[in-house]
């Protein structure tokens, strides 16, 4: 018997091609792909909305009444080819460079959440309106009732999809409503959860700025110029049960100006672009920083460090990027808000939208990414170190004010004051170089008024060890509050051995600076330094260490 | 597409308009709107300045045709709400009947401006518009039991008055003149009538008796406003009745039209008399319109001082004075 071959047009040991027809894929398929893709509800509402932004909407609705779930938004519409093609599986003839949706699928993710899905759409030229229906509930009684795998996926969408053609309600204008009816209780609970729908809707959809967030205008501005694509829509809320509500991401103040910037890969091409706010108030962002009555409806996840943007939809989430910043584990990442739109066209978000797919561009996407931040976080660490150095050299000015005004109004008490004299100079010459320009000069004032205070205190010492071999209540200061003073004389050159020094700034421990003026002040107490012997002294070290420099 | 004529916009605009104005100014926002707009939504669109939150009720039948129909009632409800930007709506499904006695829908969805009171759903609309096709005698029981159970329509503008118990309201009613009720609104008016001892009253139910089925609007125009009345007084609401408006709308349908003003008296647990005089009810003009025009129906028998002639196009002056007179509580009758 001569053995069969495989097909008739396929000569035997030779691979051919056999036909494939609409029955080769079974309707399983529909609830197979839409329960795996979709197993959060509010993905189904993620779905309908992106595609009414890859619409060109500006406005999208979503309003929840009884059970059903109606999202309305202001694209371009469709016409009757393009909601036929709509209804196609697994088949989309979306531009990835200016629109997010291309799987084909996302028409379908109601299908497991109701049991009706109708779509009426309209061109702004077309004075009809045209409207598509599925029905789910008899997809899902048909495919109960064969055995798996006897209904196609072409039948199923024939039979079960209807369409009709009916005057518009409105001339001139372009829109699309998608109705999802009849949706199953459970479900119908999660998406009608306001606060939960709001902060799902923040997530990951392409939310607009609130109007009373101060860079609103700035931000869209260079978005809008830099990143192709780049969308923003006012999303609006509507219930049965809740006053209407326009979800806009969290309105924030007290930030600094923003920085904006591309990042590039490795090999220079941009691969995104980000902005930047970090917090005035140099600490994390928090309540304090939002413009909202009721703060609670906006945990700080939702505004704290920075995430992911692809065409304005939001991937993975905020805490995925904390780990960049290492300083006090990531500290300072908390003191930012700030987003990064991915531009490389070969990142693509996962399905899930948590994370990208694995590939060579995502790679360098991240090194990139990491880098920028490592520079982000640099910056706001010497934010932090010149605040840091900011209070320190306000609460050394405060203690010099509160130590002049006590010597003089009680004169030199004890050898106690030369020790806080001694504190507050080390501290404003430790923290002027890291402080603000301003502080810095009030610093400088500051050390030249202790220098002088130091020289007197020492030659009081002197005199005193001299004459009694203790220290004695004496004249006070010359310098009067407020402190410090623009007028407050500025000392040319240094008249001791531990002023000289401590202009080189050369004493980095407190030992060596207490070493330094022990010996200053025996100087000083045996020679004074009006001495001839103590200047050279003084002089011959200064050139000497000045030399070393 | 939708059942609107231009009729029933004229009736919208030119008469129902300047009432709902008045409530606002009177009650100092716009109207919570509890109604059933249709597909066209045309009532939100032409009173959208005049209304805050709104109820929009559309009946979804059982049987399997009928609930397509009435799905793609609600699809096209939905649709308009969202293409017109229209705020603040929510959508209930259900007979308006149903929702008034029981105060949910069939998806268990109770009324956006509503509250519970010891148990009890009290609403809290400042405006009702509804369409009685079938008219108030429409034969569907409130339950299965047939004895003693009122007709659903009747109870459901009882129940209307109890809910809103302590909230003032307009109501706006358009019935079609094939009401089912059969002999009885004669009787009631009959007995009504004859309670008030008057003799013009007397005149208008001989006259209203003999009417034949194509004038049966003007019996609707007398014994509705009195029925409504009286189930107002027993409420403990004074009722303000507007002269009644005829029209024919989609399909030749002979439509009637009544607007009245309800306000809560309070303090009060027996029945209250309201400050129109009965016998001004009785005699209030009935308004037609034809073709975007008003006109007064005047016949024999019920006469009316603003109407001397009848069948004579009505003013826009005159139109507001009619308004005008009964917003401001001064008989309208001659």
């Amino acid at each position: 018997m001569t053995p069969a071959t495989i097909d008739a047009t396929i000569p035997q040991g030779k691979f051919g091609k056999i036909k494939t027809g609409d029955d080769d894929i079974g309707g399983q398929l529909l609830p197979i792909l839409s329960k795996g893709l979709y197993t959060n509800p509010l993905d189904c509402i993620r779905e309908y909305v992106q595609n009414g932004v890859d619409a060109g909407a500006q406005k999208v609705t979503i309003k929840i009444t009884g059970n059903s779930v109606t999202i309305h938004d202001n694209g371009h519409g469709m016409d009757e080819a393009q909601l036929r093609s709509s209804r196609k599986f697994g088949i989309s003839a979306k531009d990835l460079s200016e629109q997010v949706g291309f799987r084909g699928i996302g028409i379908y993710s109601g299908y497991d959440l109701a049991n009706r899905l109708i779509i009426t759409t309209k061109k702004a030229s077309s004075p009809l309106q045209l409207v598509m229906r599925f029905d789910f509930a008899a997809m899902k009684k048909e495919l109960e009732k064969q055995p798996p795998g006897s209904v196609s996926l072409s039948a199923l969408l024939y039979n079960f999809t209807t369409f009709k053609s009916e005057e518009a309600s409105v001339a001139n204008s372009s829109f699309t409503t998608v109705q999802l009816e009849q949706i199953n209780e459970v479900h119908l609970r999660k998406i009608a959860n306001r606060n939960e729908l709001r902060k799902y809707i923040l997530q990951n959809l392409p939310v607009d700025f609130s109007e009373l967030f101060d860079y609103r205008t700035q931000i869209i501005e260079k978005l809008s110029t830099n990143v192709p694509g780049f969308k923003a829509v006012v999303i609006e809320l509507q219930s049965d049960e809740e006053s209407d509500e326009i979800v806009s991401k969290p309105p924030l103040r007290g930030l600094r100006t923003p920085e904006f910037g591309r990042i590039e890969g490795e090999d220079g091409k941009p691969v995104a672009y980000y902005w930047a706010c970090l917090n005035q108030e140099n600490k994390r962002l928090g309540p304090e920083n939002l413009i909202l009555e009721k703060t609670d409806s906006c945990d700080p996840s939702q505004y704290q460090g920075f995430v992911y943007k692809c065409k304005g939809f939001t991937i993975g989430n905020r805490d995925q990027l904390n780990k960049v910043f290492k300083a006090g584990s990531g500290t300072l990442y908390g003191w930012y808000t700030g987003e990064i739109y991915v531009t490389d066209q070969l990142v693509i978000p996962n399905t899930a939208r948590d994370d990208f797919e694995t590939n060579a561009a995502k790679t360098r996407l991240e090194i990139a990414v990491n880098k920028k931040l490592e520079t982000l976080e640099d910056y706001a660490d010497k934010v932090r170190q010149q605040a840091q150095a900011d209070t320190k050299i306000h609460d050394a000015l405060r203690d010099l004010t509160a130590l002049t005004n006590e010597i003089n109004k009680n004169g030199i008490a004890s050898l106690d004051d030369f020790s806080k004299l001694r504190d507050i100079r080390a501290v404003l010459k430790k923290y002027k170089r890291k402080a603000s320009p301003l502080e810095k000069e009030s610093a400088d004032q500051a050390s030249k008024v202790a220098e002088r205070m130091d020289k007197e205190i020492r030659t009081s010492v002197g005199k005193s060890a001299v004459n009694s071999g203790g220290v004695s209540r004496r004249a006070k200061f010359a310098p009067t509050l407020p402190f410090p003073t623009a007028e407050t004389p500025a000392a040319s050159t240094p008249q001791t051995l531990s002023m000289m020094i401590d202009q080189l700034d050369l004493l980095d421990s407190p030992n060596s600076r207490r070493l330094i003026e022990s010996i200053d002040s025996a100087l000083i107490a045996i020679l004074g330094t009006e001495a001839v012997v103590y200047k050279r002294v003084v002089e011959s070290v200064e050139s000497i260490l000045q030399g070393e420099e | 597409m939708y059942l609107d004529t231009t009729n029933k916009k004229c009736v919208r605009v030119s008469w129902d308009a300047p009432i709902l104005q008045s409530a606002v100014s009177r009650i100092g926002k716009n109207l919570g709107y509890f109604g059933m707009p249709g597909a066209g939504v045309h009532d939100l669109l032409d009173w959208s300045t005049l209304l805050g939150t709104k109820t929009c009720v559309q009946i979804v039948r059982s049987p399997k045709n009928q609930q397509e129909e009435d799905l793609e009632v609600v699809r096209q409800i939905t649709n308009n709400v969202m293409v017109n930007d229209i705020k603040d709506v929510q959508i209930m499904r259900g007979a308006v009947e149903d929702i008034l006695i029981k105060g949910i829908d069939r998806d268990q969805l109770v009324p956006r401006a509503s509250e519970l009171v010891d148990g009890y759903r009290r609403f809290k609309y400042e405006l009702y518009n509804l369409d009685f096709f079938g008219g108030v005698g429409y034969k569907r029981k409130v339950s299965e039991s047939t004895k003693g159970v009122k007709t659903v329509r009747v109870k459901a503008i009882e129940d209307m008055f109890a809910r809103q118990r302590g909230h003032d309201f307009t109501l706006l009613l358009t019935i079609n003149v094939r009401d089912t009720f059969g002999d009885e609104p004669l009787q009631y008016l009959q007995e009504t009538l004859s309670r008030s001892g008057n003799a013009v009253s007397a005149d208008t139910f001989t006259w209203c008796a003999s009417l034949d089925a194509g004038m049966k609007h003007h019996q609707l125009k007398v014994w509705i406003p009195l029925w409504l009345r009286e189930l107002a007084e027993m409420a403990q609401f004074d009722c303000r009745c507007y002269p009644t408006v005829t029209y024919e709308g989609h399909e030749h349908a002979r439509m009637v039209h009544f607007a009245f003003d309800f306000s809560f008296i309070d303090g009060r647990d027996l029945r209250v008399n309201s400050n129109q005089a009965l016998d001004s009810v009785v005699q209030l003009p009935l308004l037609q319109v034809v073709d975007g025009e008003f006109r007064f129906l005047t016949l024999p028998g019920n006469p009316c001082g603003e109407c001397t002639e009848a069948d004579s196009v009505v003013t826009p002056e005159a139109l507001n004075k009619c308004l005008d007179l009964t917003i401001t509580g001064t008989a309208l009758s001659a």
